[in-house]
């Protein structure tokens, strides 16, 4: 995971993540409230990961009082490095919650070294 | 009462998120610190403790107010939600998924730890019938108003 360089868009949400790298694997989670599964799309391309998708919460009609959650496009992208396998993605959405584990290239693995 | 008032002055610190690497992240920083600082001299005060405040929409119809807040990552048993005269109290608290896990971060943006936010709904309402629901990381609340603050139609007969 090299510098998980993102690009941002100015007219879209771009959502909150953490990204924690394990021996093992990089965990990216990224807030998406209101968000569902079916809204997201999700690609891996030229070691490009992009999270791109809308949120389709209706929305209560009424006079507004207070306005401070976002609504509409959101986008996000990283840049995955050469250590990520980017044949094992997976996703899973809880909570608003979306959390995409990468796999490490088993070059890149720590790996104990047996001394004879 | 005077605990209360400084309790709801606290909480109604207003969050704004423009995004990761804007021009307002420098802000959203400096209140995440603040808000660190006042926790750490909570004790000399009687501010609730809180580290960050979730985002919330608040409409008004004709029969209720609809307040949406985006608490995601959070599970429906951890939210407690609560009612004192017209405010209507949200604490709850998220905590690290694997806390140990503190090097090997590469982007460090979500907030952790409890939050606490009221919201005064002015005209007053029936507290007892407050529907709540959960979905995907936002709690909405219907909050009924009082059958004599809603709006009525008066006849004005000119004779």
């Amino acid at each position: 995971m090299s510098g998980c360089a993102t690009k941002q868009y100015t007219a879209a949400i771009v959502p909150r993540v953490d990204v924690v790298e394990g021996p093992e694997s990089v965990v990216i989670t990224a807030e998406l409230p209101g968000v569902k599964k079916d809204g997201i799309e999700l690609s891996v391309n030229d070691g490009i990961l992009s999270l791109i998708g809308r949120k389709t919460e209706s929305v209560a009609e009424g006079s507004v009082r207070v306005a401070e959650r976002r609504h509409g496009e959101f986008r996000r992208s990283f840049s995955l490095g050469r250590g990520i396998d980017a044949t094992r993605v997976d996703a899973q959405m809880d909570n608003g919650i979306l959390k995409i584990t990468l796999q490490k290239s088993e070059s890149v693995k720590p790996k104990k070294i047996t001394i004879n | 009462m005077t605990d209360l008032k400084e309790e709801l002055a606290m909480s109604l610190v207003k969050w704004r998120d423009t995004g990761a690497l804007s021009p307002w992240s420098a802000l959203r920083d400096l209140e995440t610190h603040m808000n660190r600082l006042f926790k750490d001299s909570s004790a000399m005060t009687n501010w609730p403790a809180f580290d960050w405040a979730p985002a919330a929409d608040l409409r008004e119809t004709a029969d209720a107010y609809h307040l949406d807040v985006d608490v995601p990552g959070l599970k429906k048993e951890e939210i407690e939600l609560s009612v004192v005269d017209n405010y209507v109290t949200i604490k709850g608290e998220r905590k690290h998924e694997k806390k140990e896990e503190k090097e090997g971060y590469h982007l460090y943006e979500r907030h952790y730890g409890s939050f606490h936010r009221s919201f005064e709904i002015a005209g007053g309402f029936d507290p007892n019938k407050i529907e709540a629901r959960y979905d995907n990381g936002v709690l909405h609340l219907t909050i009924p108003k009082r059958e004599e603050t809603k709006p009525k139609q008066i006849e004005v007969k000119v004779n």
